[in-house]
């Protein structure tokens, strides 16, 4: 059993008044009984590294090159690179000519670099979809072979981070600096929602942790060479990093291999167990990420605010004074509801009947006065225009077999309870009292029950209403009540502002759409969907509407971008301009997906937040009622984008843009996005909001102005990607920059102390010397030689022993003015004084400045 | 450890983030990994901890002062675990002093290994020096946790006081009482009633001493030599006590030891008894002890040095006086570092003493002017950096 012993005695000296003083003078003697040796425990753990890092980055965006090559080429570097790293420091420099060969390759090869970047970012931006299947990101030649450029780029980019992970992990363990170099590959992925390959994944965050573990325990691990083996702090005795006891090498396996188990038993235990996420995680997720694409400054500061509360359903502000929708989500509603619905369901609440200003009203009450006859008539009939559908159903399908009656429970929680909030097809029963045309009351506001026949009534199923009206006739009660409230409802639902804008909407949009004539509501539906979908997008935050300007005007010739509010409200002026009676409607959206794992024993209890508000459209429909109809792009289920989008040659990109925004409309969740996607013939990821937001962005410009050329439609990155990419790339350039310059100018100092005329390395090692005092402060303010050692050795009694300067000093002198040769001793003494003082200058300055010092002046190695 | 405690709950709260948002199982299993890692951390920490173990060792029981000793602490880890940090912290006290000093170490332990550290103390004072490791506090990996291992053991290492040179030539005026008939072997005396030597006649020597008949008949002056009495009755009487106001108050108790026990070592030597009497602060009590022999000089050390100091002046003069008024003394020493010209001319009512000796151990070379000698007391001033000087004018 050999021992080894290590000495080294500090520089510091420590004197207190104290009888009793400890010296500096400390030695360790240690077992040297090791099993493995240290730098192969360092090489195993750089391996993780290695393999952990290429593995998860290749299998993260699936690169179409030739693996195997990289493998072979990674598997030499790396063990070049390990070989090299562990034999002592001048060895390192056989890397040198590598690395001029490969660089002087890439420049030759330096085309086929580009292509290969450019295959790269095409490759990474098809992942994440910021284009779609087909397109590129760069245009690549047809001529050129991808496979082949790609192999090559990312063979240079691996070596590159390989030989980072060999050197920080084998020389100089820096848990920092590997990290900022490869996290950033992966979190680019990450961040979209794509996990690389478990296993390589794993073994990467092992060796983080094993890495970050030898930082921590290390503390100032592998420091340089010729420091003590303590550093001594007052009475506290620290070792150092030339501490070499195989300590922080096992620590670095050990972590390493622990946190592989652990990753192991995990993935056995979940897979054992067949664990999937509760959709309690998946409720918290989603509104999690409604909070953080919602979070704002401005509506930081909204939040401070009193009126702060901008879900559109119970805004009654000024419409266009929303320059932006935000949700607290918030419970508003809780409706437990009898059996599921395989289709959205649309809950009801205010009824705008009357269009001013921008404002929405209820039915004026000189009009309700006015017709006070009719409105008696719905009660002496017991047949109101809210409960028209549910008569109709029955009337229609006469049987409660095809489509039995529903219940549903509704509590409300915040909302101002001014009406109840009702699905459509509900039955008026005894607690509820109908007010003029649109909404209902009961006595219990704030919970009631209602019976609802759920039928197909949206727009897509309007070929039912031509059967459904011809039925009509069964029933002489409804039809004498419809028909009169017909009249009422074309002298009243048919008013438009008196404005410029509206004239301009009428001239410009609405002189493209048929002319009601009781037959062709599905061609005036089409009509207003084309419009609005070629002039605006959905956006929850299109700014406010100017004062002056009409709201429909804005959104369809100024902004081209609004909320549902605004689509409802340009659908029913374009509607009330081609002589479709129609009013404005908000309340709130249920799609089918809400029912999922909300079973309780008296139905499925869905609590609805305030991100559901929803805003749409009512066209009446002659003989039958009011009709939902929505405009909202999004709130549709694709049927209409692909209709249109198939007779539009002109609209591939469009198509694009729909299917888009199906998946990215906030208040409908993922999984019903992802649904309707599948209808529409382009696939998109369910994951992307901030993707979709730059594709809608894209697609207004292409809108605003045609005559753009094509590259202006090629899809960009996102700023912020741009910006991490951008980054880290100038991070690590700098970080090598930093690096490549201490290297050198290390190397050509110590070729300086190394000169063939020892006089000339004498005054090299005093002209380091004189800038490290003159960065300690000491400087020659002309004096004599010997004078300033005099001055320097005053001031100078912390950096180094008494007499060294002198010492120095007069080497210098004799160098320069004495016949009699310089010993190799004396020169050595000399620079051991400049070592010496560098050293205890850098210990006597924090972390930062030790950073400065040492990489920034080079004065140290 | 709190910073890195924060820098966990803050990875934490971030993995539990990414849990939620992240929809593949990654996320899970490295939350699970953050959570269990500390745990795992705690394991490693008890299983280490039942593994170490240490001793304290001082490589020379007793030093003199101002040299250094080395002091060594061996750490044994059985685990196969490696200890990233250990902190051992060792107090040395010196008992007689007070001063004590705290020495934390902090370094890896390798697995399965043992090492040992050794530290360079020097004393600048003398007395019992106490050296105790307590316990040695162990760091997991990421230093999240950390435990103690208590150990409470200690070394103890006696500092020895310098002992002066007294010249051999120092006067010696010993007589013997009635029943005394132990006379130096080695060293002559003034003893008239006991010849130690005859020899030729030095200059200096007392015309007293001339044998006359011897003279006349080798026609040379010729003298005797008295015999030294080893039975005399001598008091070595000093006071432990300080002034805290004075900076160098320790080092004139460091000379008032020494000079004590420079005295009974030349009387030692000399095969002179006596007997050495100081307050023990620690009991309260005065304390004795003969010395006949090297032997009880050495134990006498040890019990000196637990005594402990007192700022009360006279303590032992008083006490002496107090417990002792029916002895008697052929010669009682008086050595203190605090001047008291009532004490001085007090100093023959102890034990009915016959002849008295005030050392003064104070940081001038004279005596002050009311110490005026008299034919049975005498008063030395001794510089306490220079004690052999001052004991040149002593004699016994």
């Amino acid at each position: 059993m050999s021992r080894k012993k290590n000495k080294k005695e500090t520089a510091n000296v420590y004197d207190i008044n104290n009888g009793i003083t400890i010296t500096d003078s400390i030695s360790l003697t240690i077992n040297s009984k090791y099993w493995i040796n240290a730098k192969l425990l360092l090489i195993i753990t750089a391996l993780a590294g290695t393999i952990g890092f290429t593995f998860s980055f290749l299998s993260l965006f699936e690169f179409d090159c030739d693996r195997q090559l990289i493998y072979g080429v990674l598997a030499t570097v790396f063990l070049l690179c390990s070989v090299l790293f562990v034999l002592p420091p001048k060895v390192k420099l056989l890397l040198i000519p590598m690395y001029i060969f490969l660089a002087y390759r890439s420049y030759k090869m330096r085309t086929l670099l580009y292509i290969g970047y450019k295959e790269f970012i095409n490759t990474i931006a098809l992942k994440l979809k910021f284009i779609g299947e087909g397109q590129e990101y760069y245009p690549l030649d047809e001529n050129v072979n991808p496979t082949e450029a790609v192999t090559y780029f990312l063979i240079i980019l691996l070596i590159i981070i390989t030989t980072i992970i060999c050197y920080n992990t084998i020389v100089k363990p820096r848990f920092i600096f590997v990290f900022s170099v490869t996290f950033p590959f992966i979190e680019t992925g990450l961040y979209f929602g794509y996990a690389p390959d478990h296993t390589p994944f794993f073994i990467l965050i092992a060796y983080w942790v094993a890495l970050f573990s030898m930082r921590i325990a290390g503390n100032q691990f592998h420091s340089t060479s010729g420091q003590p083996v303590f550093v001594r702090k007052r009475n506290i005795f620290v070792s150092s990093g030339n501490l070499k006891n195989n300590v922080i090498e096992s620590i670095g396996v050990i972590t390493l291999v622990s946190v592989c188990a652990i990753f192991l038993i995990s993935s056995a235990m979940l897979k054992l167990f067949s664990y999937e996420r509760s959709d309690k995680v998946k409720y918290m997720r989603y509104n999690m990420k409604t909070a953080i694409s919602e979070m704002s400054f401005e509506k930081l500061i909204n939040s401070f605010s009193e009126n702060n509360f901008k879900a559109p359903v119970s805004s009654r502000s000024r419409l266009g004074n929303l320059s932006e929708i935000s949700f607290k989500n918030r419970t508003e509603l809780i409706v437990t509801i009898r059996t599921p619905v395989d289709s959205n369901l649309y809950i009801k609440g205010f009824t705008g009947s009357k269009y001013k200003n921008n404002y929405w009203y209820s039915l004026p009450d000189e009009v309700k006065n006015e017709n006070k006859k009719i409105f008696d008539m719905f009660k002496n009939n017991n047949c109101f225009p809210q409960n028209f559908n549910y008569l109709h159903n029955t009337m229609l399908y006469n049987s409660e077999t095809l489509y039995p009656p529903n219940t549903i429970n509704v509590r409300s929680l915040f909302t101002e309870n001014k009406y109840l909030f009702t699905p459509y097809g509900v039955k008026v029963d005894e607690t509820m009292t109908p007010v003029d045309d649109s909404y209902l009351l009961a006595e219990n506001m704030s919970e009631y029950n209602c019976t609802f026949i759920n039928t197909p009534l949206l727009y897509k199923n309007m070929y039912i209403v031509d059967e459904a009206i011809s039925n009509i006739g069964n029933n002489e009660l409804f039809a004498q009540t419809e028909s009169r409230y017909r009249d009422f409802v074309y002298e009243n639902y048919l008013a438009v502002p008196d404005n410029s804008d509206i004239e301009y909407i009428k001239n410009t949009f609405a002189s493209r759409l048929p002319r009601y004539d009781g037959t062709n509501i599905t061609d005036i539906a089409d009509g207003i969907k084309n419009i609005l979908n070629e002039s605006a997008v959905y956006s929850l935050s299109p700014g406010k509407t100017p004062s002056q300007t009409d709201l429909t005007y804005y959104l369809l010739v100024e902004n081209h971008k609004g909320y549902c509010s605004h689509f409802a409200t340009a659908a029913s002026m374009l509607a009330r301009l081609a002589g479709v009676p129609s009013r404005y409607v908000e309340g709130y959206v249920i799609v089918p997906e809400d029912f999922l794992d909300t079973k309780q024993p008296n139905g499925y209890r869905i609590n609805i937040k305030d991100s559901r508000s929803h805003a749409w459209t009512e066209f009446y429909i002659d003989g039958y009622g009011w009709i939902p109809f929505e405009f909202t792009p999004g709130y549709n289920e694709g049927v209409i984008s692909a209709e249109l989008n198939n007779n539009n040659p002109d609209t591939s990109e469009q198509l694009t843009v729909t299917a888009t925004e199906i998946t990215t409309t906030p208040p409908v969740s993922d999984t019903d996005t992802t649904t309707t996607v599948t209808e529409a013939p382009v696939t998109t990821t369910p994951e992307s909001e901030s993707v979709s937001t730059s594709v809608v962005t894209s697609y207004v410009t292409t809108v605003s102005d045609p005559s753009d050329s094509p590259d202006k439609n090629k899809p960009s990155l996102p700023i912020y990607v741009k910006i991490i990419l951008g980054l880290s790339f100038f991070i690590i350039l700098v970080l090598i920059f930093i690096l490549a310059r201490h290297a050198i100018c290390i190397r050509k100092r110590m070729l300086g102390f190394k000169n063939k005329s020892i006089n000339k390395s004498v005054s090299n090692v005093y002209r380091y010397t004189e800038a490290l005092l003159i960065h300690y402060g000491i400087s020659n303010t002309n004096m004599m030689p010997l004078e300033f050692a005099e001055y320097a050795e005053e001031n100078a009694q912390d950096l180094c022993n008494s007499g060294e300067i002198t010492d120095l000093i007069k080497l210098v002198l004799k160098s320069s003015f004495s016949a009699e040769a310089i010993t190799q001793d004396e020169l050595n003494d000399a620079i051991k004084t400049s070592s010496s003082i560098a050293e205890n200058i850098y210990n006597s300055k924090n972390k930062y400045q030790q950073l400065i010092f040492k990489y920034i002046l080079n004065l140290i190695k | 450890m709190i910073k890195s405690k924060l820098i966990y709950i803050l990875i934490l709260i971030a993995l539990i983030l990414f849990f939620i948002l992240f929809v593949d199982n990654a996320s899970l299993l490295i939350l699970i990994l953050a959570s269990v890692f500390p745990i795992m951390q705690i394991f490693f920490l008890f299983k280490i901890s039942r593994n170490i173990t240490a001793t304290l060792t001082a490589e020379n029981a007793a030093v003199e002062k101002n040299i250094e000793s080395k002091i060594v602490v061996n750490i044994t880890n059985r685990s196969i675990l490696p200890v990233s940090c250990a902190v051992a912290t060792l107090k040395i006290t010196n008992t007689l002093t007070g001063e004590y000093q705290m020495l934390t170490t902090m370094m890896p332990v390798s697995a399965d290994n043992n090492q040992s550290i050794k530290f360079s103390v020097s004393y600048a004072h003398c007395g019992k020096v106490i050296v105790t490791l307590r316990k040695i506090k162990i760091y997991d990996y990421v230093k999240l946790f950390s435990k103690n291992i208590y150990l409470d053991i200690s070394q103890e290492v006696i500092v020895l006081p310098s002992l002066a040179h007294i010249s051999p030539d120092i006067e010696t005026h010993l007589t013997g009482s009635a029943d005394n008939d132990e006379f130096s072997k080695s060293k002559p005396g003034d003893d008239c009633s006991e010849v130690f030597n005859i020899r030729e006649y030095h200059y200096g020597d007392k015309i007293n001493r001339i044998h006359w008949n011897l003279t006349t008949k080798l026609d040379e002056l010729m003298v005797k030599e008295y015999s030294l009495p080893i039975s005399s009755k001598i008091m070595i009487l000093f006071e432990f006590c300080i002034d805290p106001s004075d900076e160098s108050a320790f080092y004139k108790m460091d000379s008032v030891i020494e000079t004590a026990m420079s005295l009974s070592y030349f009387m030692i030597n000399n095969n002179i008894s006596h007997t050495i009497r100081w307050y023990d602060k620690k009991y309260n009590v005065l304390r004795d002890m003969k010395i006949t022999s090297t032997d009880d000089f050495s134990s006498f050390l040890g019990s000196v040095f637990s005594s402990g100091m007192y700022t009360d002046n006279y303590n032992a003069f008083m006490y002496s006086r107090i417990e002792n008024n029916d002895m008697t003394f052929s010669h009682t020493i008086y050595i203190s570092s605090v001047i008291s010209d009532e004490i001085f001319h007090n100093l023959s009512v102890l034990s009915n003493t016959k002849q008295s000796s005030y050392l003064y151990i104070n940081d001038e070379e004279n005596t002050p002017d009311y110490f005026k000698n008299t034919d049975n007391t005498n008063a030395i001033s001794i510089n306490y950096k220079q004690i052999s000087e001052g004991l040149k004018h002593f004699s016994i």
